[in-house]
């Protein structure tokens, strides 16, 4: 884990491509801050996005 | 001591002249010149002359809970509960031979922090010439030049994220308000490889305060991660007065256990290394062009979109990070121009969405319901900023 580079992700929001219904981003408040994340593992959003859900302590809500 | 005056120097066997010495003390190589480290492209920070601010030259109210990135690649971090706030800028006062510095000042004083840093993470696979992790690894010397309110003992510490392996080093201030020139030389870790991949790969560390269970580590040798490392052996706290600041630039990390003149580099050629983690793209008030429709087999959709290729290929699909941006559709319907704004982007979760890849960015919109414009309308998007990409460490 980095203990150096933690972020307080307030909520994540699957967004879908309304034509395919696939995820295609997430859209995050992050540090206050809401930025749409890649699902590129190698992007530091969405790689803490995944180690907080695996931590139990973040769940990714589905597009409305 | 002794002195050796000489014009030619040549090899034993051949007698092929090697080096001539002029009467003014140049020195011409006549064959081939191997140097021990090479020559260019030395330093591994990158904006280490702090010449780069795409993100603006002032961050203001820095505490608890902001870490953010301030000029290009480097980032304030904060742990604990702060109640010191501080203020970092791109400042004009440095030492000779730079532009730039990066300065950190606190603005009101206070407590309560585990550890306050400035920091630069390094890309993994920009580190395989160090060999870490194998008999061979390479020591590496980091240089600087520092200039603080305190006189005292400042701490360097340096985290390989592949590995999980830790090191903390001390420099001492001498004078306060005064620029000094700083070296570290750290060796070699044989255990702790770092990853050929684009990860975060070794983390350069400045604290300008750390606790008592944040300064109570050890220094000098490569090991787990501890907290107490993170400020090991530092006497200096910047967040006890108004007065405080630190300031730093010219930073290097190269390999070898020399610290050689600081590598400077054009503005051009250093903003192109710092688009690979974060770029502006210019859309702000711009009308796109726009686009006709999509279909699937029940519905068909009016559907606008931008794409924007990327100047430099970035090093992760980015973020996106102002999706909260307003936007706004304009067509020409009945000779009599329509437009429809959308304040929040962010606000939505299908319908429009901001997608990107290391190359690209691009914004689609599919409204069916909430447009007043037919499906193949043509329809012009103005964007309310400009895009800001993030693939930092």
């Amino acid at each position: 884990m980095n203990k150096m580079n933690e972020m307080n992700i307030e909520s994540a929001v699957y967004t879908v491509d309304i034509i395919t219904s696939e995820n295609t981003s997430i859209t995050a408040t992050i540090d206050g801050i809401t930025m749409s994340v890649p699902l590129d593992p190698a992007n530091r959003h969405y790689a803490e996005i995944l180690r907080q859900v695996e931590a139990g302590t973040l769940t990714i809500e589905d597009a409305e | 001591m002794s002195k050796l005056k000489v014009t030619t120097i040549s090899d034993p066997d051949n007698d092929n002249t090697a080096l001539t010495i002029d009467t003014s003390g140049n020195v011409s190589v006549s064959q081939g010149f191997v140097p021990p480290t090479q020559l260019s492209h030395r330093n591994l920070i990158i904006n280490g002359a702090m010449q780069v601010a795409q993100r603006g030259t002032s961050f203001t109210g820095l505490t608890n809970g902001s870490s953010e990135y301030t000029l290009d690649r480097f980032k304030f971090i904060e742990s604990g509960n702060q109640t010191s706030v501080f203020t970092v800028s791109q400042d004009t006062n440095t030492p000779d031979y730079f532009g730039n510095s990066l300065k950190l000042t606190c603005t009101t004083s206070g407590s309560g922090h585990n550890v306050i840093e400035i920091t630069q993470s390094i890309e993994a696979q920009n580190l395989q010439s160090l060999a870490f992790g194998t008999s061979n690894a390479k020591s590496f010397t980091l240089s600087f030049w520092v200039k603080c309110s305190q006189s005292g003992t400042g701490n360097v510490s340096f985290y390989n994220l592949d590995a999980l392996r830790q090191r903390a080093e001390n420099y001492t201030i001498n004078v306060a308000d005064t620029w000094e020139y700083k070296t570290i030389t750290v060796s070699g870790d044989t255990s702790g490889a770092f990853n050929n991949d684009n990860g975060t790969g070794l983390g350069v560390y400045f604290p300008i305060a750390a606790s008592t269970s944040y300064s109570s580590g050890s220094t000098g040798s490569w090991g787990s991660y501890s907290d107490g490392k993170r400020g090991a052996g530092m006497t200096i706290d910047l967040t006890t007065s108004t007065s405080d600041y630190l300031q730093i630039t010219g930073v290097q990390l190269e390999v070898g256990s020399v610290a050689t003149p600081f590598e400077h580099r054009s503005y051009g050629e250093e903003l192109v290394r710092c688009q690979r983690y974060y770029q502006e793209i210019e859309a702000s008030g711009r009308q796109s062009s726009c686009i006709g429709y999509r279909k699937n087999a029940n519905h068909i959709y009016p559907t606008s979109g931008q794409n924007y290729h990327l100047p430099v290929t970035m090093r992760s699909a980015p973020t996106f990070l102002n999706t909260g941006m307003p936007v706004t559709f304009t067509s020409l319907l009945n000779d009599n121009w329509v437009s429809t704004n959308y304040a929040n982007l962010g606000s939505y979760t299908s319908g429009h969405y901001f997608g990107t890849n290391s190359k690209g960015a691009w914004y689609d919109s599919t409204v069916p319901g909430d447009s007043p414009f037919p499906a193949d309308t043509p329809i012009n998007i103005t964007f309310g900023e400009d895009f800001k990409l993030d693939a930092e460490l």
